[in-house]
């Protein structure tokens, strides 16, 4: 049966949908921009619970977390540079396609998945600059926080990352450029494993239904958390 | 206690800013759809369609491609009618450059809005040996919106060109767009880009455009 809903719930439900939308979009514009506190801005530090896992990486929890992972002088400006000095001839973009964005009936949270394919170059262990096709799956949860919707639990799944020219299909090992991954400083690293192993294509591997599509719920429960 | 009155007009007030805010959640669908509808004619070479999307009555349409800015309507139809004719109608011809990430802020005012995509695509056309390539490309579209006789058109439009290369050749052995010296004299713009984005390995990748921020009311400075 239809939720008898006022007018005012329904417009809520609405711009609800459009600023949890336009909250995603903006993080993937900012942050290979190394707009890096105001991709901080972007989520829940207000909240507790607030974390963000990308991969096999691992979790970064609470504000401080967070910080360590998006802000001023944590990973992704190790891995990108300043904004006033990027690393030249680096370059990510990981576009959002196909949102499923659930909002919560109290309007409280929503819960978003999409499917993000993309492309960069960063520098090989050699230091040459290697083009790479990626894609990715993105879920985030959503929360209000004083009157204004923030990411509170983001999580990045792994479909493929593979040189340019290679053929996914073909990889040999799947998991190579994971193993060539930097290390990082202690200062920056992650506070806890990685939840979710990464999963990568290849010729033996059955798709992984992860994170799953979100479903309309009334109120956000902690097991449904991405 | 309030009285009928009162709260009749409580009413009413709160009826209006619903209605106002419907109507910003509508010009953003209504605007995203716009710059789809765009995309989907110009890769299908409907041309003289693609025309109507554009703020053909506001003062200050302009359209900037990698090799220049094309400034009011007799400019804007050379770029489409002319330059744009032969995508998807010359046989062998595609080009295809969609639109994912979309950040849209409507104005406060209801009048104007922002937005900006992040464009991969692909193309293929004929060289100058008459022989065929695939190439991958992608950019970047920004654009503002203005309302003309009640209906949303695109009136500042720029594309901001990230990687274009040889299907069988990375973005990091190099990249070759459009020029204006391979544009013909009756399509050219009217004056130089005001931006160069194209990746380059000693380049640094540049934050352009940069995120549209919620507004009240339409400022130049802040113009795509």
């Amino acid at each position: 049966m239809a939720k008898k809903r006022t007018l005012e719930q329904e417009v809520e439900r609405l711009k609800a949908v459009y600023e949890v939308a336009n909250l995603m979009n903006k993080y993937e514009w900012l942050l290979p921009g190394c707009q890096f506190d105001k991709v901080v801005d972007l989520f829940a530090n207000k909240t507790p619970g607030v974390r963000a896992e990308i991969g096999s990486w691992g979790v970064y929890e609470g504000p401080e977390g967070i910080k360590k992972l998006f802000g001023p002088g944590g990973f992704h400006e190790f891995l990108q540079g300043t904004a006033e000095n990027p690393k030249p001839g680096l370059m990510v973009a990981q576009t959002n396609t196909t949102p499923v964005i659930e909002v919560a009936e109290d309007c409280q949270t929503a819960q978003g998945v999409w499917l993000c394919p993309g492309y960069g170059a960063g520098v090989d262990p050699d230091g040459n600059v290697q083009a790479t096709w990626g894609t990715c799956k993105r879920a985030a949860d959503f929360i209000k926080e004083d009157g204004e919707w923030k990411i509170w639990h983001y999580h990045v799944y792994g479909v493929y990352m593979i040189p340019f020219g290679t053929s996914w299909a073909d990889l040999e090992d799947p998991y190579e450029l994971e193993r060539h991954k930097e290390e990082l400083p202690d200062a920056i690293k992650p506070d806890r494993p990685t939840t979710h192993p990464l999963w990568h294509y290849s010729k033996t591997a059955t798709v992984d239904y992860t994170p799953p599509s979100p479903e309309p719920y009334e109120t956000f429960d902690e097991k449904m958390a991405c | 206690m309030a009285t009928v009155e009162e709260l009749k007009k409580k009413l009413a007030e709160t009826e209006k800013k619903l209605q106002h805010e419907i109507g910003r959640m509508q010009a953003a669908r209504i605007c995203e759809n716009l710059m789809s509808k765009y995309e989907y004619l110009c890769s299908h070479g409907r041309v003289e369609e693609v025309m109507k999307c554009f703020a053909q009555k506001t003062p200050g349409l302009r359209v900037e491609m990698n090799w220049g800015v094309y400034e009011g309507v007799e400019s804007v139809k050379r770029l489409y009618l002319g330059f744009h004719r032969s995508f998807g109608q010359t046989p062998g011809s595609m080009v295809i450059l969609t639109n994912t990430t979309c950040v849209m802020e409507v104005a406060g005012d209801g009048q104007t809005a922002q937005a900006i995509w992040y464009c991969p695509g692909l193309g293929t056309g004929a060289g100058p040996d008459g022989k065929f390539h695939a190439n991958w490309g992608w950019a970047k579209r920004a654009a503002d919106f203005v309302k003309e006789d009640g209906e949303w058109k695109i009136w500042h439009y720029h594309v901001y060109g990230i990687t274009s290369h040889p299907y069988e050749r990375s973005w990091v052995e190099g990249n070759a767009n459009i020029t204006v010296d391979m544009v013909p004299d009756d399509e050219k713009p009217d004056r130089p880009p005001t931006t160069d984005t194209m990746y380059d390995v000693s380049k640094v990748d540049q934050y352009l455009p940069v995120v549209p921020e919620p507004y009240e009311t339409f400022d130049e400075k802040t113009a795509c």
